[in-house]
């Protein structure tokens, strides 16, 4: 069913609602927090905000804050993508160990993986061991599926080709399924780069000492209703920019392959 | 290794035959020390967990609790969002302005907002239940557009030429033509507002099937911690699985 | 021989420049989990490592904060944490029931003199007696606050509902915005409030029966720590009790402990003899066992109580390292 182009729109008219909408949002904001409505602090005003943003980025402990969550997110992203793709193109290369497969990775993957946290603190600590498994195990489920998709989609012509040459099994998985999964498997990682992130922020909310889910959870206790914000929408911005990231990255590799 | 749910009868005998084996093996590495049973349960301990969990710790009313705040979240959601689709679709202006950040939402961590939903409505469900709508909401307003965008136009032209008013032609062309993105939509809005209120279960100690596991975990009962995750991943399998059926049936697929 | 002067001179700079540039022993270090930041009992290893005593006997320590109970215990059983501070006995005897790696290394609170209850100035709960269908928190499962505030709830006869809230400050933003009907902290934490009128002291912990005479809190190690650091862990204890001696007769205490809680030093004559007294923080007290196993087999926390054998297993430990 082919999806019908949009109406044309001029972009001069999206950038004008979109400041429209965001000025608006703004000033419901402001009403709200100026009207008492709501429990004091819940919603503190923009400035109160901003400035707590300021104080954020001018303090080194925040950046330090910054650095191990980044190390966390990057560790966990890195170890659960190559366990993804590895596990991906094993399970893809057997159609039979795929289908055998395909109920429990897809049940693990609707599962919540946060209450797999207690059991990555009782394997490896309440230190950045278990963030940096939380992030992987995240990570690891979009990676395989989208990677065993992408395994399904490889031409078979060009595997026969491969095997009337004579070639190895390692050669056809780096000539020929290695370069067919570039889109998926980057696919993959993006969802994978984003559910890692949100995967080692919960679980820095839970029980950590430091990081930026640390960090926000701390402003919470102690009612710094503000400084909260602040952190979460810096934390916000980091992860769109890393996705953003991914997505120039990928996009790069799938234009030279 | 898409959306195909039913197996035949090899590799789901082949699967269940690997599941057994890693049980097994499990079984066997505590067993002979070779991993601490305070690091992984021994298998036959977490079985002999189950009949605990279910008599003694209200493993039943965790379950509803968890179920029906999902239900409410998404129904509430799928109320809201289907509407907002379509404002998007008729609006061509608002479509374009706010698909790029619809879509950035998908990814934004919004469950980290939960500490502000605790303090608005208080330590209830309720709390599950705005947040589980938040992200739901959001796949379902994508698909509602993307369907009623797929709508054929030489449909519509051809409804327009009979003189079909606008609420015709939203019966009887747009509605059954975005119908199956809809429900994906919908399938979607369950899953991702189940893992997000079980996630805030654990996170707030609000009960329900996350609060049990992390409950289990603080009381130090290690084989009923690994049995009451064992029933979230069930249960999030069995959500899975009927929520695609539900799909393929709505959607006459 | 003669031996010149230059050359003795040259002799005794040598020597002293060798002493000099000699490394210091390496000092023993222990990860150190504990909780409440800014409680009385819980900032003596702080105040002992500042004042150096931690130092004396080669000994340095890296103190991480946590919100108390099963959080404290499990960063110790998992080997994340050499000593675990303050942590409620009642958790320790379910995990070490069950044959977790956890050693009893000393008590640390007998009564519960320095705990309290309060709810907000306008509410209208004015006494146990109308807790019914209310919310009533504590820090982590396992805790000392867990153990008193079920004994509370027991106490009021009513049907009041136990959640786990965390920290002091995050269960003062629970109650001040409506989450939670009463809450829970300990002197000196927000007890300005009390002052300022914004809370009222619903029930001190003390107040629970039994409490007074009651262990309810002790210091913890992992096994593996207990039996590998065994010598280190010994002098670790020596400059605890030494920096619990000083917190309650230095002079210079009042002034450095209000700094680093934020409160004033004018508290600290207050914390010493009405709230925490010093026979209340010994670290070889083991007191109202019974009572805290029955408690744990109340609530589900212990299949029974532990047999003599298993009481004595448990107390080893305490005994060995607090002569």
């Amino acid at each position: 069913m082919a999806v019908r182009s949009v109406t044309p729109v001029r972009p001069h008219a999206v950038l004008a609602v979109r400041i429209a909408t965001v000025f608006a949002i703004w000033a419901i904001w402001e009403a709200l927090a100026r009207s008492g409505l709501i429990y004091e602090g819940v919603v503190p005003s923009s400035f109160l905000v901003v400035a707590a943003m300021a104080r954020e980025l001018a303090s080194a402990e925040f950046y330090r804050d910054v650095g191990i969550t980044a190390y966390e997110v990057v560790a966990g992203f890195a170890a659960g993508t190559a366990a993804g793709v590895t596990l991906g193109i094993a399970l893809g290369l057997r159609r039979f160990a795929e289908d055998a497969a395909a109920p429990y990775v897809q049940g693990l993957a609707a599962t919540p993986k946060i209450i797999f946290l207690p059991i990555l603190m009782l394997l490896f600590g309440v230190g950045s061991g278990s963030k940096t498994a939380m992030g992987a195990v995240s990570a690891f489920f979009p990676v395989v599926v989208a990677t065993a998709e992408g395994m399904r989609c490889v031409n078979p012509v060009l595997v026969r080709v491969a095997r009337s040459f004579n070639a190895s099994t390692w050669q056809i998985v780096r000539k020929i399924y290695l370069p067919s999964l570039v889109e998926p498997a980057i696919t993959g990682m993006r969802l994978g780069l984003g559910v890692a992130i949100i995967g080692v922020l919960l679980a820095e909310i839970k029980f950590s000492r430091a990081g930026l889910g640390h960090v926000a959870i701390q402003y919470y206790n102690f009612f710094h209703v503000a400084d909260m914000y602040a952190v979460l929408l810096v934390t916000f911005a980091l992860a769109v920019a890393a996705n953003a990231l991914m997505g120039a990255i990928g996009n790069r590799l799938i234009r030279r392959r | 290794m898409g959306t195909r749910i039913g197996c035949s009868w090899g590799p789901a005998l082949a699967g269940l035959a690997g599941v057994a084996g890693v049980a097994l093996a499990l079984q066997a590495v505590v067993d002979t020390g070779l991993v601490s049973p305070f690091m992984i349960s021994p298998p036959t301990k977490i079985a002999g967990a189950f009949g605990e969990l279910v008599s003694g710790e209200g493993l039943g009313k965790a379950f509803l609790l968890t179920f029906g705040a999902t239900f409410a979240a998404s129904a509430l959601a799928t109320l809201v969002a289907t509407p907002a689709g379509y404002l998007l679709y008729r609006c061509p202006l608002l479509g374009r302005s706010y698909e790029s950040w619809i879509g950035a939402l998908f990814s934004a961590p919004i469950v980290l907002l939960y500490p502000m939903f605790l303090v608005i409505f208080g330590r209830s469900v309720l709390v599950g239940i705005a947040t589980g709508f938040l992200v739901g909401a959001v796949p379902i307003v994508l698909k509602t557009r993307e369907g009623f965008l797929a709508a054929p136009p030489v449909l519509i032209n051809v409804a327009r030429s009979f003189g079909a008013s606008d609420r015709e032609v939203l019966r009887k062309v747009l509605l059954p033509a975005a119908r199956p993105f809809i429900f994906t939509g919908v399938r979607l809005c369950l899953i991702y507002s189940m893992i997000n209120i079980v996630g805030i279960e654990f996170l707030a100690n609000l009960g329900g099937l996350g609060y049990l596991v992390g409950e289990m975990y603080d009381r130090y009962e290690i084989p009923a911690m690994y049995a009451a995750t064992v029933c979230v991943i069930l249960t999030s399998a069995l959500f899975y699985v009927l929520s695609a059926r539900v799909e393929r049936w709505l959607s006459g697929r | 021989m003669k031996i010149s002067r230059t050359c003795l001179t040259a002799a005794i700079a040598a020597l002293a420049l060798v002493a000099a540039g000699r490394p210091a022993a390496a000092l023993d270090k222990f990860t150190v989990a504990a909780p409440q930041k800014g409680f009385w009992d819980t900032a003596f290893p702080y105040l002992g490592q500042e004042k150096g005593f931690f130092k004396e006997q080669g000994i340095e320590l890296d103190i991480q904060w946590t919100e108390g109970g099963a959080d404290t215990q499990q960063a110790v059983i998992t080997g994340s944490i050499d000593i675990g501070l303050a942590t409620g006995l009642l958790g320790v005897l379910s995990a070490y029931a069950k044959g977790a790696p956890v050693m009893l290394a000393s008590s640390e609170m007998t009564g519960a003199s320095d705990l309290y209850w309060y709810v907000k100035a306008d509410s209208p709960i004015k006494s146990l007696a109308d807790l019914e269908g209310k919310t009533v928190a504590y820090s982590r499962p396992g805790s000392s606050s867990n153990t008193i505030a079920a004994a509370l709830v027991k106490l009021s006869g009513k049907n009041a509902k136990l959640v786990s809230a965390g920290g002091a400050p995050a269960t003062l933003t629970q109650v001040m915005s409506g989450q939670i009907d009463v809450g829970w902290s300990a002197v000196p934490i927000n007890l300005n409030l009390v002052d300022e009128k914004k809370i009222r002291v619903l029930a001190l912990g003390n107040d629970a029966p039994g409490a007074a005479d009651q262990t309810v809190r002790v210091n913890i190690t992992n096994a593996d720590v207990y039996k590998n650091r065994h010598e280190a862990l010994k002098r670790f204890f020596v400059a605890y009790q030494k920096s619990i001696d000083w917190a309650y007769s230095g002079n210079d205490v009042p002034e450095m402990y209000g700094k680093f809680a934020g409160v004033s030093p004018s508290v600290v004559e207050q914390l010493r003899t009405k709230f925490t007294p010093k026979p209340a923080v010994a670290l070889n007290r083991m007191s109202g066992l019974d009572v805290t196993m029955r408690e744990a087999v109340e609530a589900k926390r212990l299949a029974a109580p532990l047999t003599p054998d298993q009481q004595k297993g448990l107390l080893a430990p305490m005994k060995d390292l607090n002569p």
